[in-house]
């Protein structure tokens, strides 16, 4: 199952906790798609997320400020 | 020894100054130095004294959005990352100073 949560308006640190908490709901191997609009997140979330394990899939970009990052919860 | 630092004030303000000596005497002595800037702390890398940490083996990382919201641009050498790193810098020293 793929989980979206749309972080539009959301700037760091939010970014990263609201997406560690919703992860905190998946189970391990699940799927979330994160959409942002944050330059500095796009960068920030998924190599935070790397460092606690969870892999990054994919970086969509969906126009000039538009972001959906792929996560698979570790 | 692994020493932290936080600074939130700009280069005008005398911390700077500070941050630099105790930065620059750590590494003389071996010790690992890891600074954060966020607010106003984000100028800070504009000052050459500053920035010349880095080639000391310093590791600088920065608020990136306090420094969008600055007009700060990339720099060479400096990560610009998220309060993430600041509370992994935190948990990894060994001692932490707060310059605000």
């Amino acid at each position: 199952m793929i989980v979206e949560l749309d972080l539009r308006g959301e700037v760091c640190p939010y970014t990263f906790v609201k997406t560690k908490l919703k992860l905190e709901e998946l189970e391990s191997g699940e799927e979330l798609n994160v959409i942002l609009d944050h330059a500095p997140a796009v960068d920030n979330v998924p190599r935070s997320l790397k460092n606690e394990g969870h892999k990054i899939l994919e970086i969509e970009q969906n126009g000039d400020h538009l972001w959906k990052v792929k996560i698979l919860k570790a | 020894m692994k020493l932290g630092i936080l600074l939130t004030t700009g280069p005008e303000n005398e911390n700077t100054g500070t941050v630099i000596a105790i930065s620059r005497a750590a590494r003389d002595k071996g010790h690992e130095v890891s600074i954060f800037l966020m607010y106003d702390g984000v100028y800070n890398i504009h000052k050459k004294e500053f920035s010349e940490l880095v080639d000391r083996g310093v590791n600088i990382t920065l608020c990136a959005l306090n420094a969008t919201q600055r007009n700060i641009s990339k720099t060479e050498g400096i990560l610009f990352g998220s309060q993430y790193d600041n509370a992994c810098i935190v948990n990894e020293v060994d001692r932490f100073i707060s310059f605000g």
